[in-house]
Order: C-alpha cells, then structure tokens, then sequence
C-alpha cells in the first residue's frame, strides 16, 4: 500500500498511542495496529522519523538501558499540535471520499 | 559473513559521505535488523532464514540510502530558507531602526523649516514622509520576524539554529 502523504500522521499517532518507543517498536506497532496492511520496507521509516525529528514534531535519545544502544523516540508538543490537525485534515478527506464513493465504497472496493 | 554484516557494508557504502546522520543511520539499522531476526528466530526459524528475513523486510540498501540522503538534503534546505527569513528579517529591523534614528538625529540638529526642497532643513513633510519610511522598513522586518517565528512554531519551519539533527548527542 502506498503510504506517502500518511506516513507522517501514522508515525505520530503511534507514538502518541504507545508513548516514546524506538524505530524497531515503532514499524512493529504500525504493522500490526493495521492488520498487516501497511507492510512497507521497514528501512524507509527511519527517514520519515528523522525527517520529524528534524521539523520538530518528534524528539529522540540514545538509550544504553538495552544490551545495544538504540534510539527512542518520542512526540513533542508541537508533534501533538501538527498530529491533531492532520487528524482533522483525514477526517475531513475521508468524509469527502465517503460521501463521493458511497458508504459501501470500503467493502466495494476492498 | 552474515547476510545481516553483509547488508550493513552495503548500506555503509551507500552512506559514504553523510558523517554523523549516516553512523546514526547504520546504528539504528543494525540494532533494527538484528532485533528483527531475534524475534523471527524466538517464532522457530533458523539463524540464516531469520536475518534474511530482516534483511528482507527492510528494503535494498540503495532504496533505503537514497530515502535518508534525500531527508538530509530537505533538512539542508529547510534550514537554509529559515536562516535566509531570519536574517532578512533582522535585516529589515535593523534598517528601519537605523534609518529612524538618522532622521531623528538630522532633524535635531538640522533647523526646521518652512519652504519645502530649502537646502539645509526639514519640512515637516519630509520629516512625515522619512519616519513613515523608517517605521514601514521596521514594521516589514518585524512581520518576517513574526512570520518565521509562526512558521517554526506552527508548519513547521526548521529552525536555523537547531542543526542537523542526525547529529548524535553526547
């Protein structure tokens, strides 16, 4: 499944759901959380999480707790304020799409 | 070699170049792999189907290089758009501020006058019209100020002095 332009709202709201995390715990509640169905090459997700902690919505630290450091990300403030609106935003689209394919659409199409 | 050794070289070599966000990127990548064939073994595989598997799942290193290459160079921009809103914003403030105090200094010590382009004096026409200029040049370079402030706080722009953040901390 192509993920680009939800990536970024997905990463997010994981983090906000299951607290700070690194990138392994990360990609292994999103597969799970949808079933399988976003299965993308796990590698890319570093980028995206980067890409966040770069813009400020997502903060991270080395944690030497575990017998090979790893990196442990966790939502910021500002990554809580861009999370809700991009909430908002998918909603909106979804209720667009909805209202244009029928409500059926998700099981006709599936 | 394991294939998860193997993997790594490879990404290693795709990285060559990026410093500090490349090491970050190959820790994180071996301590993700290795941790996905740990678990592909606690569910009964092999050792040398396990790390295929994780090798696998993570995506060919030149797919995956590119990806982080690509976030560095975004970064690079981003920061270089916020320090170019920066600087002309205090750039504007600074101007507009300097510029006041010129025209307040001038006109202290230059006689008022009555006739308007009399050499030598100030009209209060042109005094209007060079404080008006200096307060828009000020007020222009505060709103970039206040622009780039929203924009780092709310879209979010990255900020100038925040760096690359692939950079490990200490």
């Amino acid at each position: 499944m192509d993920l680009r332009g939800h990536l970024d709202l997905l990463l997010l709201k994981t983090l906000r759901d299951d607290g700070p995390a690194h990138g392994y715990a990360i990609i292994a509640s999103l597969r799970e959380r949808s079933l399988g169905a976003f299965d993308l090459p796990e590698g890319t997700v570093y980028p995206a999480l980067y890409r966040l902690e770069r813009d400020g919505l997502v903060g991270s630290e080395w944690d030497a707790s575990a017998a090979r450091r790893r990196r442990v990300y966790s939502l910021t403030p500002a990554g809580a304020r861009v999370l809700a609106a991009k909430r908002r935003d998918w909603r909106n689209f979804a209720r667009g799409m909805r209202a244009v394919l029928g409500p059926g659409a998700a099981e006709e199409f599936g | 070699m394991s294939e998860i050794e193997w993997y790594l070289d490879e990404l290693f070599d795709q990285l060559a170049g990026t410093g500090a966000a490349g090491r970050r990127a190959l820790m994180e990548a071996e301590y993700h792999l290795r941790a996905a064939a740990a678990g592909a073994m606690a569910r009964g595989l092999p050792e040398d189907q396990a790390e295929h598997e994780a090798v696998g799942r993570f995506g060919p290193p030149a797919l995956v290089a590119r990806k982080m290459r690509s976030a560095q160079g975004a970064g690079r921009l981003s920061r270089a758009v916020s320090t170019g809103w920066l600087l002309a914003g205090l750039a504007g403030c600074g101007l507009g501020v300097a510029y006041l105090v010129e025209v307040w200094w001038h006109s202290w010590q230059t006689p008022a006058c009555t006739v308007a382009l009399a050499y030598g004096c100030y009209t209060t026409g042109m005094l209007v019209t060079r404080v008006t200029t200096a307060t828009t040049i000020a007020a222009a370079g505060a709103a970039l100020l206040l622009g780039r402030w929203l924009a780092v706080r709310y879209a979010p722009l990255t900020s100038s002095r925040r760096g690359f953040v692939l950079r490990p901390r200490r």
